[in-house]
């Protein structure tokens, strides 16, 4: 079974939403679990600033 | 309809190789290579012990029903050269030890509504929805370079779906519904949105406000094809947004200035809401991509901005459009009024005597 966290950023690119889905027993941290959506967050903003690749 | 688990670790998923696939988890190997119409599963018991492992998809566009990856205890990685993977139901990507390295397209088929996509921050490349009658729902944010609408319906969730390359639209019925969710396309291009099959296009709103927004610090262009669009549409980068056809859109705003909005001439593109403005030297520029008028068209109420520079824009339908004390005649306009609005008007709401 899996569990879903719901979340969103505010960025002056607008708002990221996004969710984890975990496992129940996923034995994160409140911490670990903050650091993931900050990871996501940053990853968005990777994308929509890093100069477009196309992909075949 | 079957269930494929995979077992023992790398190994190479083409159209003959029964040595992964097993009936059950942590099975023997040798069941048949899942079809279009069989679940697959990676799981605990995919792998050697927790030893991180590769999937290589290979031959040419590997079929599944479902797709699950979850509560794998080892790396894996999902690989394969220009290879697709084409999906007749839902897909689930854990948060943990899944990546992504096939380049070829994701196809997602479902011919009947109720489908999920859960990829938990991993990207696509290229994607594509065409099912006949198929439905999809995002369980989280998607990332991907190019996403085609071709057949079914896809409904954001209220998440937020990037577009590094392109948004297209091709022949097929579509719909495209927002729940409060947003599309982001980042890209600088002249087909950074392409609706360029609207016959049998159309878009939702759901609950919230549902958000298409053009990011490039360059210039970027809106292709509407026409269509009405169940949401706003913001100018979100530095760079000139030129919008084609005459379209139909809930609000358009901009969260960067200065910045351009620049229509196609000859246009009639209408507004529920209206709300550019730019600020005190950083102006919001509209006009007409040639050298002839477009034209803006809400149907009531009163459009308050500020901080314009107009040219070339015929505004009309029945609302106030007050351009603001602030904004820049450029000339060639009808239908703007350079004040700001009587005291006590207030846009998008009707007024009583």
């Amino acid at each position: 079974m899996t569990m879903k966290i719901d979340f969103s950023f505010s960025s002056q690119y607008g708002t990221f939403s996004d969710a984890l889905h975990l496992p129940d027993d996923h034995g994160l941290s409140d911490e670990q679990i903050e650091a993931m959506k900050q990871q996501r967050f940053d990853n968005w903003i990777f994308v929509i600033t890093a100069p477009p690749t196309e992909e075949v | 309809m079957a269930n494929r688990y995979w077992v023992l670790g790398t190994g190479t998923w083409d159209s003959t190789s029964t040595t992964n696939w097993s009936t059950s988890s942590g099975g023997a190997g040798g069941a048949s290579v899942p079809t279009a119409s069989d679940n697959v599963f990676f799981d605990a018991n995919s792998n050697v012990l927790a030893t991180a492992f590769t999937v290589t998809m290979a031959t040419s566009t590997r079929f599944c029903n479902d797709f699950t990856a979850s509560g794998l205890d080892g790396a894996m990685t999902l690989a394969g050269a220009s290879i697709g993977l084409a999906v007749s139901g839902s897909l689930f990507w854990p948060a943990t030890n899944f990546t992504r390295t096939y380049t070829g397209l994701t196809t997602f088929r479902a011919t009947t509504t109720g489908k999920t996509i859960t990829t938990n921050g991993v990207a696509f490349g290229a994607v594509t929805f065409d099912g006949v009658g198929g439905g999809w729902s995002l369980g989280s944010a998607l990332s991907c370079t190019t996403l085609t609408l071709t057949n079914g319906t896809l409904d954001l969730a209220g998440y937020t779906a990037t577009l590094s390359l392109r948004l297209t639209t091709l022949t097929g019925t579509k719909n495209l519904t927002f729940n409060g969710g947003t599309i982001l396309c980042t890209n600088t291009s002249a087909t950074a949105f392409n609706n360029g099959a609207p016959i049998n296009f159309t878009t939702t709103a759901g609950t919230g406000t549902g958000v298409i927004s053009m990011t490039s610090a360059s210039a970027k262009t809106f292709v509407g094809g026409g269509s009405t669009f169940n949401c706003t549409l913001n100018q979100g980068g530095a760079g000139a947004l030129t919008i084609t056809d005459s379209n139909t859109f809930s609000n358009i705003t901009n969260t960067v200035q200065p910045a351009s909005i620049i229509f196609t001439a000859g246009t009639t593109n209408t507004f529920t809401n209206f709300n550019l403005a730019g600020t005190a030297g950083n102006l919001i520029t509209i006009g007409s991509a040639t050298a002839a008028s477009h034209t803006l068209s809400k149907a009531s109420g009163t459009v308050s901005s500020d901080f314009l520079s107009i040219s070339r824009s015929t505004a009309t339908g029945g609302a106030g459009w007050y351009a603001g004390a602030n904004s820049t005649n450029g000339g060639n306009n009808s239908g703007w009024i350079f004040t700001a609005p009587p005291s006590g008007s207030n846009s998008n709401f009707l007024m009583f005597f």
